[in-house]
């Protein structure tokens, strides 16, 4: 009997810990792809500049998994995923906001190198010539793993690659192989591309049939709803468009896809 | 001819050892902790004393500032005093362990069959009693055909039928091998019938005894 | 049950057995030496060997990059003395089972050599016998219920591997997918039938190993018995 109180009392003060953390308004947190984790950076310094009462809190991942994180009730107020697939997941479970779901950028994908490409070769050459591991994102689980998959299995380059294609857990990881030098090539966003100090070489993937939609949404759930949608609009605004075109983005359509 | 002089710091007192032993029989007495084994030990080379020297028929086993002969070197009989048979060998497998598989084995046999024990060499040593250990490992350390037996305690665990057998036995290996044979007791009884020679230590300290 | 491609579980094992192999060769070597050397340096050169069973996998695997990387000094060395790449290869894996599973054999053969009372072998150096001959019949297989408790362990260890072999030899199915990978990643994809398949598969193989191991102990206690 006493040590059952005692977990119990012990449950209630972890319980009432937890509270004073959760319960801090202003402060925000956005469940973001990895391949936003730089431009994130610059974005919440400016939003800063705009709104300095909302604290943003970052959780960045592959979209599948924080989709799944969502659906199991963790804490989230706003969602900006890499794949449409995703968002639509949660829409159908009405975990998110339905009208607030804005498209806020597109990607490409392209195959990057520490090292130039010679002239004048295109990207099935390189990739099959090329005795190197080429890193892509696992296929089944994470979004730019799943478009790689998609564009090269239209070009019928997907089976005679298996086996060399080594599985990164999300976008940033496939980036981390190519500049580390452990994989020789891989397949990343351009954006990834364009901000990396390492990477010099790209080469457009043939195959993308859509560019790479990147939608955003407030979670049903969140407490802050009001602050989510005000740093939402600001993403998709004039100043969060113009930061996600230097950091190698492609603009949004603004509605929804 | 084996001599000895060493010094050795033990715990509690200086071991200190002089002597000559030609091809005889020596009872080392004397109560326990008095360096009795350490003695032996150094003997065999399984601990080397501080100073001095020890040598056997001319052969250096042991001198200050050199590097000591090997054990293995050194063809010493050794009988342990709690046996140290090889648990995982059978009794026969323990006397023959050393032995190449040509080597002439009838003195051997002969040897179990004085001492009793041919009827135990296919079992293991936790299946036979503490007196029969005994045995064997004495046949084991008599098996190698070493320069010098030392004994501790050889007798400790046998019946009053089996100490005669075996000592006598010990007797009369003494007066075909005729080397020297050193072996610890506490029994006056069996210093005074086997030895030649007795040497008592206490705390490290050696007198000679005479011999009636 | 779905019929899966069962490619992990042989290159389990592969990695698994010719890791044991040579943890089993090093740590007899290194328990040896430090049962009965001393030298300067020892504590730290065992604190070394140990350091892996309290470091998380991640500071293992980092380091393995580190060390073993296309870019780190024994990567570049081993490509080019002998030509091959340890990151994102089955030899990664292998070296990853290697480091986290030597300090559980080297402790069990350690223990195991200091049960073996030093006056066997001694009694067996006064009658002449080399010192290598007294290893392999004396200390050897007196040890060899403990030695063989820690193989067990080790290759059990080393099947189960994670952490640092993500890390070093990442994930290319059919190539480095190691069972503990196979699950994760079925995991991750939501595969979850996939993932209890080589679930169970693993947690059969440990009860297995286990059990046979609980058996051969008994056995070989009332054989080898106690003096």
């Amino acid at each position: 009997m006493k040590k059952m109180i005692t977990i119990i009392s012990i449950a209630i003060l972890l319980s009432a810990c937890s509270n004073t953390s959760a319960g801090n308004d202003s402060e925000l947190l956005v469940s973001a792809a990895s391949s936003l984790t730089e431009v994130m950076k610059k974005m919440e310094e400016e939003f800063q500049q705009v709104e300095p009462d909302i604290d943003l809190s970052f959780n960045y991942g592959s979209s599948s998994k924080l989709r799944s994180q969502i659906e199991q009730g963790a804490p989230a107020d706003l969602f900006l995923s890499a794949s449409v697939k995703d968002m639509d997941l949660l829409e159908s479970q009405q975990l998110i906001e339905s009208v607030s779901i804005s498209p806020f950028a597109e990607n490409r994908l392209v195959l990057a190198s520490l090292e130039e490409f010679p002239e004048s070769v295109d990207f099935e050459e390189v990739v099959m010539d090329a005795e190197e591991t080429i890193a892509v994102g696992e296929p089944d689980s994470v979004p730019v793993g799943e478009y790689t998959r998609q564009a090269l299995e239209s070009q019928g380059l997907w089976q005679p690659l298996e086996g060399r294609l080594i599985y990164a857990k999300d976008a940033r990881q496939v980036v981390t192989y190519v500049e580390s030098g452990n994989a020789g090539l891989g397949i990343i966003y351009s954006s990834d591309a364009v901000i990396s100090r390492e990477i010099t070489a790209m080469l457009e993937v043939p195959g993308q049939r859509d560019p790479v939609v990147y939608p955003g949404a407030v979670v049903t759930a969140s407490e802050n709803q009001q602050a989510a949608a005000a740093f939402l609009d600001f993403v998709t605004g004039p100043t969060g468009q113009a930061i996600l075109e230097d950091y190698g983005f492609l603009p949004g359509d603004g509605k929804t896809p | 001819m084996l001599k000895v002089d060493v010094q050795k710091q033990l715990d509690h007192f200086n071991l200190e050892m002089e002597f000559e032993l030609g091809q005889e029989i020596l009872a080392l007495v004397g109560s326990s902790g008095s360096g009795k084994t350490t003695l032996l030990n150094c003997l065999a080379g399984i601990v080397h004393p501080d100073a001095g020297e020890i040598s056997l028929n001319g052969r250096n086993f042991y001198r200050e500032g050199q590097k000591p002969l090997k054990i293995q070197k050194r063809k010493v009989g050794y009988l342990f005093q709690d046996y140290a048979l090889f648990p995982h060998l059978t009794a026969e497998q323990n006397i023959l362990y050393a032995l190449s598989r040509v080597a002439d084995t009838s003195p051997i046999t002969e040897l179990t069959k004085i001492l009793g024990i041919t009827g135990l060499l296919a079992k293991y040593p936790h299946q036979i009693s503490g007196g029969e250990k005994q045995r064997v490992a004495l046949t084991r350390a008599m098996a190698v055909q070493p320069d010098i037996l030392l004994l501790d305690e050889p007798f400790s665990a046998l019946d009053d039928a089996n100490r005669d057998r075996c000592q006598d036995e010990l007797l009369r290996i003494h007066r075909q091998w005729q080397i020297p044979i050193i072996f610890v007791t506490h029994r006056i009884a069996d210093a005074e019938k086997l030895a030649d020679r007795i040497i008592r230590i206490e705390k490290g300290q050696m007198t000679e005894q005479a011999v009636f | 049950m779905m019929p899966y491609d069962l490619s992990p579980l042989w290159l389990s094992l592969r990695v698994a057995v010719i890791s044991t192999l040579c943890v089993f060769l090093v740590s007899l070597a290194l328990a040896r030496l430090m049962n009965r050397r001393d030298f300067f340096g020892k504590s730290l050169v065992e604190a070394l060997i140990l350091l892996p069973l309290v470091l998380p996998p991640t500071v293992i695997g980092f380091a393995l990059i580190v060390l073993f990387g296309v870019n780190g000094p024994l990567g570049i060395l081993l490509e080019q003395w002998f030509g091959f790449r340890v990151v994102f290869t089955w030899i990664g894996a292998a070296i990853a089972s290697f480091v986290v599973s030597l300090p559980l054999m080297y402790q069990s053969v350690l223990a195991a050599f200091e049960k073996v009372d030093p006056r066997w072998e001694n009694v067996a150096r006064t009658m002449g016998v080399s010192e290598w001959r007294i290893f392999r019949t004396i200390t050897f297989p007196l040890a060899w219920s403990g030695i063989l408790a820690g193989l067990i362990l080790a290759f059990a260890r080393g099947i189960g591997e994670f952490g640092a072999t993500l890390m070093i030899a990442g994930y290319i199915p059919g190539v480095t997918e190691t069972v503990p990978l196979a699950i994760y990643f079925a995991y991750e994809a939501g595969d979850m039938e996939k993932a209890l398949f080589w679930v169970l598969i693993i947690s059969s193989l440990g009860i297995a190993a286990i059990t046979w191991v609980n058996y051969w102990r008994k056995k070989n206690a009332i054989r080898i018995g106690r003096e």
